[in-house]
């Protein structure tokens, strides 16, 4: 989930001032609709003095359209280096992986076994022959145990470079373990900050950075493969009329060394323009690859946060049937997003 | 509506203007001959409701009969709302005279009256009440002519009123309009007239675009039958030919872009328990977020760098960034900043993390004054091929340095130039880009072989000879931006007068893509002029004596040393003659040659010129601004303060000690109380002085570079008052000789800062014109100004040829580049 752009504006500058240097230990004071009084030391402090000593100041917060001199230590304003600043410092290094567990959405009841197969039917049409095996084998318990199901959620800084700079922010969220991209869990997430599920006894996973690492990238590639259409497509197109334009020089400087060596009758002269041609076609070929060079682009994501989520979830026993092959397997029923987690 | 007020309220100007010519009293008579009754009318201009109210009622009864009402409802509309016998009558006019005129005869014609029938009235409000104020119109005579009144005061409402609607029609007659109006009309006249003409001119240019754009392709579809007849023709290049054919065909595909997605492998610290809450995470969400929102389209780098803000230099670096894609020609006139432009560039890809290495290319003499801007104005450290580094380690210096400065001179060197070819070098700058204007030479075919990502090339000067330079340096950065050389020479060159395009605005139009040029003019640099006295004073005798047989004597006793002492110690003791017995005195306790040092100072006599050139500084330290004084050497300075502060002139001092934080509070100083400020050489530098306007060259160093720099500290963007230079030299000396050359030969109290290199340009670096003026001096056996001659000629030569240049450039750029 892409997000938008926060649009410079004094008041909600002021207020992420105010949050950020907050939850950097600093004392913050609006003085007046537009100014910020700060009393700052150590990582607050860190924006004004690379040594943490205390510091006093009240930032004014500057309108967009301002085009007086700007003052970098004491004003806040469109591309300010203090912005910069005050977010890396709310940035934590190392990056840790925080745990959440989402606040009870479950239904009291397991899914209705009829629901539940509708859904999986939906979800793998090719299904034949289904039977929630719990419930045929042993009388009297429930078919739907309770468990957990895991997703991890990242949001990550995108740099694309394609001889100028794009940055966006993202926000994805995949399933575990398939890795699955789960974009209403990165919706959903954010409408759930206030208080988590406290439960002592899940069974977390094991980190795995390698694994994680391909996940989130594999869905970061699909979440930003619009982005990078447009920007290929802007790109393709300059390269091409740059190569043109190269061809076309290269072309014709080429048949003017011909004609030139064609007009002369020295043999020393053809040589010479042989020369020279061979050289043209040496640097052409160096001017075409030093274009398609310019022309790469390069995609940077940089992950700033990660959160393991655990939310609720129903365990089943099932057995199946799929093209030709009966099987018995093991799934998770998430009833927040109404779809089956399987190994299968 | 404080306009129509106004506007209306003129309207009882009109009331004197009643008198009208005989026939046109006679033609209104005619047409309300013998009417059959006369009706009573009130006419009511209503300058409340903007409107005039008619009211016929019978003379005899003075029943009302009929209502009538005229409005403004459109720029060139007017309503007419008749009112009789409970039937309402509207129409429309327009605000011309002759609509009015046929309106009014046709309400008239119905009900007619005369001038002892009619009654009119003004109602206006009260400023500053909600009350309104009724003038009755003075009785009208028997010869009036109502109609015609009443025709003229609804002209001038229906003038007033329509102002006050977009698209006013200013189609009107007489009468003669108010003032403000007729500005206004003439304004809007004005505008139409430059919108037809914007609108004829984009017709005519477009119209000349497509015939070009035609031309065009009809020379290049000439070309390529030729081309292709002349290749079917010959056949022992056949294969050759096939080969490029074949070659190019395979080079048109155009390869897929490549995309690389990097992303770091993940490496995160566990946490021990689940957070009970999101808020800490989606804050540093929201701060990621300002991080990307805060990215903007201007220069991030500006609040990192310490320069002075000029919009142009801005917006020259993002038109690099931005529409040019980094890879451009600067060719800003001299003294506009080309530097600090590369400098913005440099540093806003290394700020937004683009770019990790870059090379700076310039000639031999400006490498460290690039470290030091690079350096002082955008904390850039750099390595230069001045330090022994780059002899010593040259693989080293060119790969494993983030930012390079090296000369052009270095990088030709085949060892050299072997390890900088295979350096990925993202940004490369050459200053000076005019040594490139030969695509044969070594310096070209270099910085050709350099791989790089964006390309600038920094030239005041792109043509000196002839266009084809201007082409090579094209071609370097973007080859195929002009076309082949034959066509290019084809089209644009001609043979006759090589400095002169062909099609000139077609060269513009293809140049601008590449090419950046601010002027003096549309950067808004109109500076004040320069004035230049010389302040000569004479020895006395006795001392004039002494200074022609210490140069005699000077002259021997460096020719026992050996040349590089010679020359060392001849300029050193010339430059403190020049400047002040401290300095000199100072300098010859080293003189190798003790004794005739000893002897040379117990018998000079200095003290009485010293004390006569310091008298002179006073008077001009009481002019608003001050004095600013420059002074070669640290004695001269420190003597001159002594006498100006017993002299109770308020002294400034800052030198090569004064620790940097402390100068600009003296300068600070300084601006509040006027009076002096002494400034050496290595106290100068960064010191912008625009506020005073008066410099004094207390002495002359020989490098007319340096003289420049002092100029410039003054005479500078912000400067309001005409820059006063005093050159104090004591006559008969060497420094008169000295002065004379650079203010007749080289011109350099005229010419603009910046130009001076320019005019020495190859033939003089910093210390060779000092070198050239004394071993002419050495050479002179006392017939200095002879020796100095050639030298002269040589400069103004070299001017000459700078003005031509110049002109040239003029005439080539002569618009604004920047703005394409």
């Amino acid at each position: 989930m892409k997000l938008e752009r926060a649009k410079y504006e004094p008041g909600e500058a002021l207020e992420f001032y105010e949050q950020g240097l907050t939850a950097l230990g600093a004392l913050c004071e609006r003085t007046w609709h537009d100014r910020l009084e700060i009393v700052a030391e150590g990582r607050a402090a860190g924006l004004w003095n690379s040594d943490g000593s205390l510091h006093q100041v009240e930032l004014h917060f500057a309108p967009a359209d301002a085009t007086v001199a700007r003052d970098a230590a004491r004003e806040v304003f469109p591309g300010c280096p203090l912005t910069f600043q005050l977010a890396e410092a709310l940035r934590h290094s190392p990056l840790p992986l925080e745990r959440f567990v989402f606040p009870n959405t479950t239904p009291p009841r397991p899914p209705d076994a009829a629901v539940a197969e509708k859904l999986w039917r939906a979800q793998f049409p090719d299904t034949t022959r289904w039977v929630l095996t719990d419930s045929r084998h042993t009388e009297g318990r429930p078919p739907f145990k309770p468990d957990f199901h895991f997703s991890l959620v990242a949001f990550a800084r995108c740099e694309i470079q394609a001889m100028d700079q794009h940055w966006s922010l993202h926000r994805i969220a995949v399933s575990l373990p398939d890795g699955e991209l789960d974009d209403d869990l990165a919706r959903e997430i954010g409408f759930h900050q206030a208080i988590g599920e406290s439960t002592a006894d899940i069974a977390w996973p094991s980190p795995d950075p390698t694994q994680w690492g391909v996940l989130l990238k594999r869905a970061l590639e699909q979440e930003l493969n619009a982005e990078l259409m447009a920007v290929r497509a802007r790109q393709e197109h300059s390269l091409r009329r740059e190569l043109e334009r190269i061809d076309d020089y290269f072309e014709n400087y080429g048949k003017e060394l011909n004609s030139r060596s064609l007009r002369s009758s020295s043999e020393n002269a053809k040589l010479k323009m042989a020369d020279r041609l061979a050289a043209a076609k040496a640097e052409h070929a160096r001017r075409r690859a030093d274009q398609e060079k310019r022309h790469e682009m390069l995609i940077q994501p940089h992950v700033d946060g990660l959160l393991l989520v655990a939310e609720a979830a129903w365990r089943a026993s099932l057995q199946l049937a799929r093209p030709h092959d009966l099987q018995a397997v093991e799934a998770l029923f998430i009833p927040r997003s109404r779809r089956w987690l399987s190994s299968m | 509506m404080q306009l129509v007020g106004g506007a209306l309220n003129k309207m009882t100007n009109a009331k004197q203007a009643r008198a009208r010519p005989a026939a046109a009293k006679e033609r209104q008579a005619s047409l309300f001959d013998a009417p059959p009754s006369w009706f009573n009318l009130r006419v009511t201009f209503n300058q409340v409701n903007d409107c005039a109210e008619f009211v016929w009622s019978r003379s005899d009864s003075n029943t009302v009969v009929a209502t009538g009402r005229t409005r403004c409802p459109g720029p060139s509309q007017l309503s007419w709302e008749l009112e009789h016998n409970g039937q309402g009558e509207p129409a429309l006019t327009t605000h011309r005279r002759d609509s009015i005129r046929a309106m009014l005869e046709r309400w008239l014609k119905n009900f007619p009256t005369r001038a002892e029938n009619f009654t009119a009235f003004w109602l206006r409000p009260q400023v500053g009440t909600d009350e309104f104020l009724c003038d009755q119109e003075p009785p009208f005579g028997q010869d009036e002519s109502i109609s015609r009144w009443l025709e003229d005061q609804i002209v001038v409402m229906a003038r007033a009123l329509g102002m006050q609607f977009p698209g006013f029609d200013e189609d009107w007659d007489e009468p003669p309009l108010p003032p403000a109006i007729e500005r206004y009309r003439q304004e809007r006249l004005r505008q139409e007239r430059k919108r037809q003409e914007i609108k004829l001119r984009g017709q005519q240019i477009r119209a000349r675009l497509a015939e070009r754009r035609r031309q065009q392709e009809l020379r290049r579809a000439k070309a390529q039958k030729l081309a292709e007849a002349k290749t079917n023709a010959q056949s022992n290049f056949k294969s050759e030919i096939s080969n490029l054919k074949s070659g190019v065909a395979a080079a048109r595909q155009v390869p897929a872009i490549s995309v690389r997605f990097d992303l770091p492998p993940l490496a995160f610290q566990e946490t021990a328990f689940p957070l009970p809450d999101l808020r800490g995470f989606f804050l540093r969400e929201r701060a990621a977020l300002w991080w990307v929102s805060n990215q903007s389209d201007d220069l991030l780098c500006l609040p990192h760098c310490r320069i002075e803000r000029l919009e142009y230099q801005t917006r020259a670096a993002l038109r690099v960034l931005g529409p040019l894609r980094g890879r451009a020609l600067l060719s800003d006139e001299v003294g506009l900043g080309k530097t600090i432009e590369a400098g913005l560039v440099i540093k806003e890809l290394l700020t937004r993390g683009m770019v990790k290495k870059f090379l700076v290319l310039t000639v031999l003499s400006p490498v460290d004054q690039w470290e030091e801007e690079l350096s002082d104005k955008f904390s850039l450290t750099t390595v230069t091929t001045n330090q022994p580094g780059a002899r010593g380690e040259p693989q080293k210096f060119w790969r494993e340095n983030a930012g390079v400065i090296a000369s052009l001179h270095t990088l030709k060197q085949p060892a050299q130039l072997e390890i900088a070819r295979q350096v990925p070098w993202d940004v490369l700058v050459v200053d000076e880009a005019h040594y490139l204007r030969n695509r044969e030479s070594q310096a070209w075919q270099a910085v050709n072989a350099l791989p790089r990502q964006f390309l600038l090339l920094l030239t005041a000067t792109p043509v000196q000879n002839s266009l084809e330079e201007l082409y090579n340096l094209v071609t370097l950065l973007q080859p195929g931006q002009l076309p082949a050389p034959k066509e290019f020479r084809a089209r644009f060159l001609d043979p006759k007068r090589p400095r002169q395009p062909r099609e000139p605005e077609e060269l513009r139009r293809l140049l601008g893509q590449v090419m950046i040029r601010n002027t003096r003019a549309n950067a808004g640099l109109k500076l004040p002029p320069r004035r230049a006295e010389t302040v000569l004073f004479e020895p006395d005798a006795a001392e004039r004596a002494f200074w022609r047989d210490w140069e005699t004597e000077l002259r021997q006793r460096l020719t026992m040393l050996n040349a590089s002492q010679s020359s060392l110690w001849g300029r050193l003791l010339l430059q403190t003659a020049g400047s002040s017995p401290a300095a000199w005195r100072a300098a010859l306790e080293k003189f190798p040659d003790g004794g005739a040092a000893q002897r040379w100072r117990e018998t000079a006599l200095l003290e009485t010129s010293w004390r006569r050139k310091c008298e002179l500084i006073p008077p001009l330290t009481r002019v608003e601004g001050g004095a600013v004084i420059f002074t070669q050497f640290l004695e001269t300075q420190s003597a001159l303060a002594e006498f100006l502060r017993g002299a109770g002139v308020t002294t400034f001092l800052i030198n090569g000690a004064t620790p940097a934080p402390e100068r600009q509070p003296i300068t600070e100083q300084f601006r509040k109380h006027g009076g002096a400020l002494l400034l050496t050489h290595s106290g100068t530098e960064g010191r912008n002085l625009q506020f005073s306007r008066q410099l004094v060259n207390f002495d002359l160093p020989w490098n007319p570079m340096e003289i420049e720099q002092r100029i410039g500290r003054l005479h500078r963007l912000g400067q309001r008052h005409p820059v006063h230079i005093y050159n104090f030299v004591q006559a008969g000396t060497l420094q008169v000789h000295l002065l004379q050359l650079l203010q007749e030969k080289l011109n350099l109290f005229e010419l603009v800062v910046g130009e001076t290199g320019l005019v020495l340009g190859e033939r003089f670096s910093s210390d060779e014109f000092a070198e050239e003026i004394f071993q002419r001096w050495r050479g002179s056996d006392g017939r200095v100004a002879e020796a100095l001659a050639g030298l002269g000629d040589e400069l103004a030569a070299a001017r000459d040829a700078y003005g031509e240049i110049k002109q040239l450039d003029e005439t080539l750029f002569a618009k604004n580049y920047e703005s394409l």
